[in-house]
């Protein structure tokens, strides 16, 4: 893709480049992206703090967003009623029709900092002091779903990303080995793969989570987490990196580099990882919702993050509740998002794969 | 053949012993044991812990429990759970047994989906059809388990046409054993069908692309040539050569079917040996734990040996390996 604009400023390239791409690369990149910048920007999206609870509140259902006012007017802004917690046993909550609380833009809240470093204290959205808006409804304790659903796209997202950065240099690097120098190394990099793809993951994950102390700061907890999902993620993509690195090595245009004086280092940064960055940009799409789903199941057995620390796992443990799971469905709210970002990672790899072989994409019938 | 059984049966005794060593250190490393949560019941007293776990050995270094572990694991006994205050081996067979049974059933419907289907849709030849199997094994594959599990939940919990979770009905004791049956394959619907959803996507685009391989190679033409019917062609014929790399699809998915069964077996609590570890590392009960770790360890090594074995039943070439 890049040598045909190699004359042409860089960022004209990427635009030809994007122009050009398979639409589910693009779909994916944009899923993937909104995804990033909500988590970024949660902050600035979330209407509370995903830890604020709210004992008249718990299990409320999503707010009624009105578009007419009572006399059937169109309302020029939308707007809510407050909803009362009517019955505490049946949980029935009735909507107090005397006052209507208008959806207000760009709100004054209390100052935060964007981004970690900017000072704001504007919300993206918000309702006037008595009442309180649940887009996405509350939880059993009273949380706001839906700026659970953005904090927690941070710490789960984070958690899918580092281990994603962690593990694949680290497969790279050890399959780069094994590949290229072969022999003794070789012998000893692919017996450590094996190891590891004989070992079954999840229970050593969960042996291994449960021996992390149970005082630690929740997110030095998330931290160690991930650093177990790299640990038990690099070994397969190690071995596809050998093979690749194998048959690489052999080629002419290494034994000319390598007749040219250059070093192994340079052989292996100029010629041979260039050739497989591709292939690998797909294998770590492809990898990435298995790093991120490893994180929801943990958090889902509470043996993952821990509270108050909001993930998408943590906040479907409440669907181990069989009667809160067909009576308050909206706390379901992050398998919806965990759906998205899987479909986002599998368009990626699709259409990168599309994008670096047009050839191989469709099923070819030969007739 | 058979060397590479026992080749492979050898491999396995040091891994188990790494495995063992590894679950055996993590546990002690956790915080607490089984009778440090008993110490929190105000109705044991301190001297009956004491004395448990003297009786028990968790009083001591744990080179010394290893060591006491190792030789009697050796001799079949894998200890005694002091959570359900039974042998570890027994449970750990029941459960061994039952998540097979899970993964086997899983299979075998993924296998009952896919086959037929994929054969169907090659010999359809319908750019309809090949469009909406892609899309579909698109969404598929994107799809995680952990997802199904749950939807699967909410199916059962929402219209009440399957058990929510379990092996078996609270009368099971009472039926016969046609009915205990029946009653197994009510509780087994819904599991399956979620471990099945993964690998059928697997399975089908494997096979398609096999198929489509093949249906164009010299001897199918020949063959055609010879005025074979189209259906005998794509059964006899490039089924056969398809079903290689379906073999080695299913090799490559040992380690993903047991880490379905992992999920199904947490989240829709089918007593496999999933949940048992769950479970038992939640009650910090330490035989029984380092045993599921161990028997999931053997149940994938299991699993890949069969895989290979498979592999080289189906292809002379692979059974007579050349050395080099």
């Amino acid at each position: 893709m890049g040598r045909a604009v190699r004359d042409t400023h860089w960022l004209k390239g990427l635009r030809r480049a994007w122009r050009a791409s398979p639409r589910r690369l693009r779909f994916g990149v944009f899923v993937l992206g909104a995804f990033a910048l909500a988590a970024l920007a949660a902050d600035f999206l979330a209407p509370y703090d995903p830890a604020m609870q709210d004992r008249e509140h718990f299990h409320a259902p999503p707010a009624t967003l009105y578009w007419m006012d009572q006399k059937g007017e169109w309302s020029w802004r939308p707007y809510i009623y407050r909803s009362r917690l009517e019955d505490r046993i049946e949980m029935i909550y009735r909507e107090d029709r005397t006052q209507a609380f208008s959806l207000k833009f760009f709100v004054a809240r209390e100052e935060y900092r964007l981004l970690g470093v900017l000072p704001c204290r504007v919300k993206l959205f918000g309702v006037d002091a008595p009442a309180r808006i649940f887009l996405f409804g509350s939880d059993g304790l009273g949380r706001d779903v839906l700026s659970r659903l953005l904090y927690g796209a941070r710490v789960s997202l984070s958690i899918a990303a580092a281990a994603l950065l962690i593990s694949f240099p680290l497969a790279i690097g050890i399959g780069s080995l094994a590949g290229y120098y072969g022999g003794a190394v070789d012998f000893v990099c692919m017996r450590a793969v094996e190891l590891f793809l004989a070992l079954p993951a999840f229970y050593l994950i969960i042996a291994l989570s449960s021996a992390l102390p149970r005082d630690v700061a929740p997110e030095a907890r998330a931290a160690s987490i991930m650093a177990m999902i790299a640990l038990f993620g690099w070994a397969s993509l190690a071995r596809i990196v050998r093979g690749m690195v194998l048959g690489l090595r052999e080629r002419d245009f290494v034994a000319s580099a390598r007749a040219a004086g250059c070093t192994d280092w340079r052989i292996l940064r100029r010629h041979v990882w260039p050739q497989i960055a591709g292939l690998m940009l797909v294998q770590a799409a492809l990898a990435a919702p298995g790093f991120m789903l490893a994180e929801v199941t943990l958090s889902y057995l509470g043996l993952g993050v821990q509270e108050p620390l909001p993930s998408w796992g943590g906040m479907l443990a409440t669907g181990q509740n069989v009667l809160a799971l067909t009576g308050f469905w909206w706390t379901l709210a992050p398998g919806a998002a965990i759906l998205f970002v899987c479909f986002g990672f599998h368009m990626l790899a699709d259409g990168l794969r599309e994008a670096l072989d047009p050839r191989a994409a469709s099923l070819d019938w030969g007739d | 053949m058979w060397r590479i059984v026992i080749r492979r049966l050898l491999a396995l005794a040091p891994l188990l012993l790494a495995v063992a060593l590894g679950a055996f250190l993590l546990v002690r490393l956790a915080p607490g044991d089984f009778l440090s949560e008993l110490s929190l019941n105000p109705q044991v007293s301190p001297e009956t812990v004491a004395a448990m776990r003297e009786r028990y050995g968790l009083d001591l270094p744990w080179y010394e429990q290893f060591g006491r572990w190792l030789s009697r694991a050796v001799r079949g006994d894998l200890g005694y759970s002091l959570a359900c205050h039974c042998a570890v081996a027994g449970q750990i067979a029941v459960h061994v047994f039952q998540t097979t049974v899970l993964a086997a059933a899983g299979l075998g419907l993924a296998l009952a989906a896919a086959l037929p289907l994929g054969v169907w849709s090659v010999w359809k030849r319908s750019r309809m059809l090949d469009r909406a199997i892609t899309a579909g094994v698109s969404i598929l594959l994107a799809w995680p388990t952990f997802l199904w599990a749950l939807g699967a939940l909410l199916l059962a919990a929402g219209t009440g046409w399957f058990p929510i979770g379990g092996i078996s009905s609270i009368e099971n004791e009472k039926y016969s054993t046609a009915e205990k049956f029946i009653d197994l394959l009510h509780h087994l619907a819904l599991p399956a069908a979620v471990v099945a959803l993964k690998q059928a996507p697997h399975y089908l685009q494997t096979l398609r692309a096999g198929l489509a391989e093949a249906m164009v190679e010299d001897h199918i033409r020949a063959a055609r040539a010879r005025g074979v019917a189209e259906s005998r062609l794509l059964v006899r014929h490039a089924l056969r050569n398809a079903i290689n790399p379906l073999l080695t699809m299913f090799g490559q998915g040992v380690g993903a079917l047991l880490s379905g069964t992992f999920i199904v077996e947490t989240v829709l609590s089918w007593p496999g040996i999933g949940s048992l570890a769950v479970g038992s590392l939640l009650a910090r009960d330490l035989d029984m734990l380092v045993a599921c770790l161990l028997y999931a360890a053997i149940l994938l090594a299991m699993g890949n040996l069969l895989a290979d074995l498979m592999l080289a039943a189906a292809d002379p070439r692979i059974r007579r390996p050349q050395r080099g």
